[in-house]
């Protein structure tokens, strides 16, 4: 009786087990839960990310130490997402107008260099009202490159067969020291956002 | 073996999932992936594993006894690819890509040679389980308007749980028809004993 059970339990038991590894914990199911769970909580530090903004310059987030940024990773031919969450931004920015004054940047980076060029780069910034605290740019890199280096950051970038992507929609609050504080869920509504974002940078 | 029908069937169609264009179109959609491809991995494996007990092997009829670790087994198999991170990485990264179709097959046909050693309680648990998973699964793919699957889209995603409640009425009569039909055969050999 004993032997009988004994392989049935092992078995389950060495699945549980495995599930648990997998999941974090049956905490993260999904790709971008796990990645981000991967990445580590908050604070932590921000990967060394090559960019080239609107200006053709290259620059990293080092360029704004001493100020907050509020970072968003996406790309301008999405068909789906982003043009909502660079709507929403857009409506922050009016929110957010006192802090980009003084202590706040807004920096949308795309992950699409080939398409996101730097000319199609300014004209998005200069159409959403050409605010100079709110800078747009691109990564440096190959899309394999990209997507590995992102998926570091804890973010996930899927290309689909038709071109686009599937990728991670939060917002990233980087503190002036040039540390991650805080990834903040769009979804959750503007308001809340708003709050996420309102309360650090106070 | 091959000359029987069942087997030839089973054989040919699990193979067909392996020609590039089918193996592309069925990663394709989400609905193709939940619907078509896992279950054909298991249940097509499964029926072979059936008709390959009566073979008179060895290693077959030592299998043949662990009915139960096979059904866990098969189980834990199904519940792992189930979660969105393995089915996403099933279709993009190249290893998965071939540990699924391994694992499944695998699992289906260990269990199909042990089906008829493990225990009828513990198959009619993990068949209700099973049953309630999957009309969940259909009930939050339809419902929820963030993506779980990062390499499908949403459309895809609201598309495969409309399909899941489509076929769930059909795969619970056919399990209710399968309980009553066993529990009948149990209550005949009571009676006989």
């Amino acid at each position: 009786m004993k032997r009988s059970i004994l392989l049935p339990l092992t078995i389950f038991f060495v699945w549980i087990g495995v599930i648990l590894w997998w999941t974090g914990g049956f905490r993260h199911f999904t790709s971008y839960s796990y990645a981000m769970y991967r990445a580590g909580t908050p604070p932590r530090n921000m990967p060394d990310l090559k960019m080239v903004d609107y200006d053709q310059k290259n620059i990293d987030f080092n360029r704004w130490k001493g100020k907050y940024i509020l970072v968003d990773f996406m790309y301008l031919h999405c068909s789906s997402v982003c043009g909502i969450l660079r709507s929403r931004l857009y409506d922050y920015q009016k929110e957010l107008a006192p802090y980009l004054k003084k202590n706040l940047v807004m920096v949308s980076v795309s992950f699409d260099p080939q398409r996101d060029t730097t000319t199609i780069l300014k004209e998005t910034w200069r159409s959403l009202g050409a605010e100079p605290n709110w800078i747009f740019a691109s990564l440096k890199g190959t899309n394999e490159e990209i997507i590995n280096e992102m998926y570091k950051f804890g973010i996930v970038i899927i290309k689909t067969p038709e071109g686009d992507f599937n990728h991670t929609t939060m917002h990233y609050l980087i503190n002036p020291d040039g540390k991650l504080i805080k990834v903040i869920d769009p979804s959750s509504g503007k308001d809340k956002t708003l709050h996420e974002i309102t309360k650090w940078i106070q | 073996m091959i000359k029987n029908p069942w087997v030839t069937f089973s054989l040919f169609f699990l193979l067909a999932t392996f020609i590039p264009n089918v193996h592309k179109l069925l990663n394709s959609e989400m609905y193709l992936k939940m619907l078509v491809q896992i279950p054909a991995y298991s249940i097509l494996s499964f029926i072979i594993g059936l008709k390959l007990r009566s073979l008179n092997n060895k290693v077959i009829l030592q299998i043949s006894k662990h009915g139960s670790s096979a059904l866990i087994f098969l189980f834990g198999s199904q519940t792992f690819w189930m979660i969105p991170r393995s089915l996403d990485l099933s279709v993009y990264n190249e290893a998965f890509a071939i540990l699924l179709p391994l694992n499944l097959i695998g699992a289906g046909f260990l269990f199909g040679i042990a089906f008829k050693s493990a225990p009828f309680v513990l198959k009619t648990a993990f068949s209700i389980y099973g049953l309630a998973m999957f009309l969940a699964m259909g009930i939050i793919y339809i419902n929820f308007n963030s993506l779980i699957c990062a390499v499908f889209s949403i459309e895809m995603q609201h598309l495969a749980g409309k399909y899941i409640l489509y076929v769930f009425p059909f795969v619970f009569v056919l399990f209710l028809y399968r309980l009553f039909y066993n529990m009948s055969k149990l209550t005949e050999e009571i009676i006989i004993q």
